[in-house]
């Protein structure tokens, strides 16, 4: 080593251990978190992890902090007694990084979600990972995408599936996109409508395209069922028919009502009613109010539905009682039992809005699509907290494409996808970690306030169960303050969630903890604070210039 | 007496009753409301208080008016507006500033149909929000649905039970379950914070212009020992360590503050420290009378996490006395700047301030190094999260680190005396923000209350109050002749 260098390094051991230089970084780390308090009370707190807490620059300043107060130390040795107090401070902060590295690296945190007497062995971690299942093989590979705060274009290649783009935060936006193939006989509709009254209003997207996995045939608003029908069963639906049933074949998109063609409905024996007629040679037997195939009638007494056949039967009988709404793209047609004839009205649903027969409901199309598909893709939006939780920017969502298709997969749902002939099924969620022993949610009690409705203290009884050693021990006893411990890890009560409407019964949510770094950092901070009253004891009677 | 009250009820009709029933001295019966029992007159005032902003209705004793109300005898009680957009939609003018809850009720579903259509959280959806509840709360207040009697073993709404059961309710619930309920009226009557902030700014005033020290010290032992009765007092009441909201830990500091100066400036021999905690004390002393709006006496239930008195009494008290030891170097330190501006301060004079300053601060930062890492210890047995990087916690650390900071840099040429006591000063602002900020402005995390009103205005008023002084008194570059 040449003098020069060694002078030059010893320049900046003189640099790095200078006060001055702790006074900048001291400064450095707190501008930092007072950014990163800002950040978090408006984008949250993941974002505010993502972005900074956790970002390898934040983690450069920190290790730089804790170089400085190893050199300021070092540099002022041998030791001298007035500084006595001063060394134990800086080895009680190094030894609080160390224990905090530690943890970062070797430690685990994450949450276990109990439902009512259910066994769970799963952590669910921090990162994001995207897992490819597939079941048949029992084959799974396992991605875990970046902790970045921003949308990240991964660009991970496994055989061809390529991973694109991930969106740590984004929320999804109604598009219509180009179909591939032009639907069969126009039978593949979606239409966006708008409904209204004065204490409501809603657009809603109902599409029947097979692609269009994000939306569904019918829905419900309230006690208003609405569903979407094959267009050409509009002129069948619309008929105040007597026998208020119609034939329909889903191949061809002919529809025809029973006395259309002269066909009398009869009565089985247990008092069914039954058509049967004759159709291009083929008897077809319908029991309406059993199912909508042609039934085989073989053997009398067991009726089976032939369900490849193209035929189907309509009953419109048990669509009289409650709201329910029709629509065919532009035509709609509702039962009106508050006429003065009740009769199935029908009509044109134009954009400038109809008037339904329920709720002074008034309806209008927006947007009528026989080409093109719906579906909800997402976009990056930066997030917003609120009282704890994400009002915007809540969903996270990857772009994948397979066999040169593009799929967007968010967190909400996984996607099953043929691949090779291999089901696969793709899932965005957060890494878990398998225990090596299962937990069960015995039982769990919550106290309220008295005359209040808000929890005084709540506690769970988890039963943990571990197959090695055929343990199956008494309830351990979890609440607030009062953790649990089980071979290494920690259980501490930390949320509940309802499981069912009337909110009766909860759910128990626990947060699992593997410390490693603990005892260093306990250690480091009583030595900081013995410390740092050592060092004021010591210099009590220094006068300062 | 009250047998014959209680034939007057079956003889008269409600009204009349109501009138003598209430008027009679019923501040004493015990009550359940928000988790816990108390004398009807506390609750009746914090009721009136959330309903008409003021804790009595036109001077009447506000036991009286509750009873009144909730026998549904005609009050004209008005909610203060203050929201634009609000009293636009309630056809008020600009200029109003009270509604008649008589008449606000005929707005009651147009405006909650309002509020559910706002997606957006903006102060108008928090006001209408503010006033259905209010709104809410006199509905159940007016048909006798608030006040919970005690009857037959259990608490019934007043409807539901019998008048006789009304009178005799104190004596069955003392039979029963003892009067130690009573002790809140009793601290309640006694009035001990206005007695603290009379005596404590009597103390100030004896200081300040008749520069006699007796008399002063005996009058700042006289307010300590008020605050630390009322202290004391809220302790036996709550059941809990006096520092689990706002209103207590402003309390709370400014007692500490004032115990800590006393203690200090005895064993330094030195009698500026005791004018510095008057000072403190009596601008807490002024927050804890006058700042209702932001600062709530109210003693509530608290959330689970907080149960648990050992935490509660070590991390926080720690945490709060270390405030007070660093308000005291703030008032040290604004004391100072004021004397080298208006009167002239000798190097010496500068010195001896600045040893004061840094008795404090040494007293501060250890309290709260210790105070933050408790409140660590506190998060990993509670958690299993030693730090979570949470806005209150993280803005401790970035006092400590100012403070260390400022500490450090007096070993160098970067801090001389003269610009180490600014610096003082300004840190507290550090404080402030840590101490109400996170609350009132950052509103999120696990330490957050909700922002609340006036606690961003105050912020706002204290930090540029402190930066007007620290303009005026920082001396512009000397220039070199």
């Amino acid at each position: 080593m040449s003098a020069t260098f060694e002078n030059n390094l010893l320049k900046i051991q003189k640099k790095i251990g200078s006060l001055k230089f702790g006074i900048t970084v001291i400064i450095l780390f707190t501008l930092c978190m007072i950014v990163g308090t800002f950040i978090e009370s408006t984008l949250g707190t993941d974002f505010a992890n993502r972005f900074l807490y956790k970002s390898w620059w934040f983690f450069l300043v920190q290790f730089g902090m804790t170089l400085s107060i190893i050199f300021a130390a070092l540099l002022r040795l041998p030791p001298k007694k007035r500084l006595y107090g001063f060394y134990t401070v800086h080895t009680g902060l190094v030894t609080i990084a160390a224990g905090s590295f530690i943890t970062y690296y070797a430690g685990v945190d994450g949450n276990v979600t109990l439902y009512p007497n259910e066994n769970q062995k799963e952590v669910e971690l921090n990162k994001d990972v995207v897992v490819f299942r597939y079941p048949a093989q029992d084959k799974k590979i396992v991605y875990e995408l970046p902790y970045s705060a921003f949308a990240k274009n991964v660009d991970a290649t496994y055989d061809d599936i390529k991973i694109k783009d991930f969106l740590p935060f984004a929320d999804s936006h109604l598009t219509w996109l180009q179909t591939p193939f032009i639907s069969n006989n126009g039978q593949y509709l979606s239409a966006q409508y708008f409904i209204e009254n004065s204490n409501v209003s809603q657009d809603f997207v109902l599409s029947s395209h097979p692609y269009a996995i994000d939306f569904q045939t019918s829905l419900q608003m309230g006690l208003l069922n609405i569903h979407l029908m094959a267009a050409s069963t509009f002129t069948c639906f619309a008929e105040n028919n007597p026998s208020d049933v119609f034939f329909w074949n889903t191949a061809t998109g002919e529809c025809f009502t029973p006395e259309k063609i002269k066909v009398k409905g009869q009565k089985t024996a247990q008092g069914t009613r039954f058509f049967v007629f004759k159709r291009e040679g083929e008897v077809l037997t319908f029991l309406p109010e059993k199912g909508p195939w042609p039934m085989n009638l073989k053997n009398p007494k067991d009726a089976t539905a032939i369900e490849d056949s193209p035929w189907r039967v309509f009953s419109k009988l048990i669509f009289k009682e409650k709201p329910h709404l029709f629509l065919f793209g532009k035509h709609f047609v509702a039962w009106d039992k508050n006429a003065a004839a009740p009769t199935w009205i029908h009509g044109d649903v134009g954009d400038k809005g109809i008037d339904l027969p329920w709720m002074d409901f008034k309806l209008s199309l927006l947007q009528l699509e026989e080409k093109k598909y719906p579906a909800l893709v997402p976009a990056y939006k930066y997030p917003k907290q609120l009282n704890g939780t994400l009002v915007s920017g809540a969903q996270k969502a990857v772009n994948i494409e397979i066999e040169n298709q593009n799929f967007w997969i968010t967190n909400e749902r996984p996607l099953e996808f043929m691949h090779k002939n291999e089901k696969l099924i793709i899932q965005l969620k957060k890494q878990t970690l398998n225990l090596p022993f299962a937990l069960t949610l015995s039982e769990f009690k919550m106290d309220k306030d008295p005359g209040t409705n808000n929890p005084a203290s709540y506690e769970s009884f988890v039963k943990i169960f571990n197959s090695d050693e055929n343990v199956r021990g008494n309830a351990h006893h979890v609440f607030m303050n009062n953790p649990v411990k089980y071979r290494g890890f920690t259980f501490y009560q930390a949320s509940y969630f309802p499981v069912d409407e009337a909110q009766t019964t909860f759910g128990s949510v626990l947060s699992a903890n593997v410390d490693p770094g603990r005892i260093f950092k306990y250690f480091g901070s009583l030595l900081l604070v013995l410390g740092s009253i050592w060092h004021h004891f010591l210099n009590r009677n220094r006068k300062y210039v | 007496m009250k047998n014959f009250i209680a034939s007057l009820f079956l003889l008269f009709p409600l009204t009349l009753f109501a009138n003598s029933f209430c008027q009679s001295n019923i501040d004493d019966l015990p009550i359940q409301q928000n988790g816990r029992i108390k004398p009807l007159l506390i609750h009746a005032g914090e009721t009136l208080k959330i309903l008409t902003g003021k804790k009595s209705w036109e001077g009447a004793n506000p036991s009286t008016t509750y009873c009144e109300l909730s026998l549904n005898t005609p009050i004209d009680l008005t909610m203060p507006i203050e929201h634009v957009e609000l009293k636009t939609a309630l056809s008020l003018t600009t200029k109003a500033k009270v509604i008649a809850y008589k008449d606000a009720i005929n707005f009651k579903d147009d405006l909650r149909r309002k509020m559910v259509l706002i997606k957006e959280e903006s102060s108008y959806k928090k006001s209408l929000q503010q006033f259905l509840n209010r709104l809410g709360l006199y509905e159940q207040l007016i048909t006798g649905d608030d006040w919970m009697i005690y009857s037959k073993g259990q608490w019934a709404p007043l409807k539901a039970v019998q008048p006789e059961d009304v009178m005799t309710s104190k004596n069955t619930y003392i039979s029963q379950h003892g009067d130690r309920y009573l002790v809140e009226l009793t601290m309640h009557k006694l009035g001990l914070p206005h007695w603290a902030l009379v005596i404590s700014i009597l103390a100030l005033i004896f200081y300040v212009s008749f520069r006699s020290f007796y008399p002063g010290l005996f009058l700042a032992s006289l307010t300590l020992l008020t605050q630390v009765t009322y202290i004391t007092f809220r302790i036996y009441v709550s059941q809990r360590a006096p520092i689990t909201n706002m209103y207590e830990t402003v309390l709370f500091s400014g007692f500490g503050a004032l115990a800590l100066a006393l203690i200090i400036g005895h064993y330094r021999n030195e009698k500026k420290f005791i004018l510095v905690g008057l000072t403190y004390n009596a601008m807490t002393m002024m927050m804890i009378n006058f700042a209702g709006g932001m600062l709530n006496p109210q003693i509530g239930p608290l959330v689970p996490v907080l149960r648990d008195n050992f935490w509660l009494s070590t991390h926080v008290t720690t945490i709060i006395l270390s405030y007070s030891a660093l308000a005291l170097s703030w008032v040290l330190a604004n004391f100072a700047l004021m004397q080298k501006k208006f009167k002239g301060m000798s190097t010496a004079d500068e010195k001896h301030f600045v040893d004061l300053i840094y008795t404090t601060l040494k007293y501060g930062t250890v309290l709260l190094g210790a105070g933050v890492i408790l409140g660590g210890v506190w998060a990993d047995y509670s958690w299993g999260r030693f730090w979570g990087w949470d806005p209150k916690e993280t803005w401790s650390l970035i006092v400590l680190l100012i403070y260390m900071a400022i500490l450090h840099g007096k070993y160098t040429s970067w801090i001389p005396n003269n610009r180490f006591i600014p610096l003082v000063a300004g840190a507290f602002l550090s404080v402030m923000m840590a101490w109400f900020g996170v609350n009132y402005i950052l509103a999120s995390g696990l330490h957050s209350y909700g922002f609340s009103e006036g606690g961003a205005m105050f912020l706002g008023t204290f930090f540029l109050v402190q930066f007007i002084i620290l303009g005026v008194t920082l001396n512009p570059k000397r220039k070199i002749a």
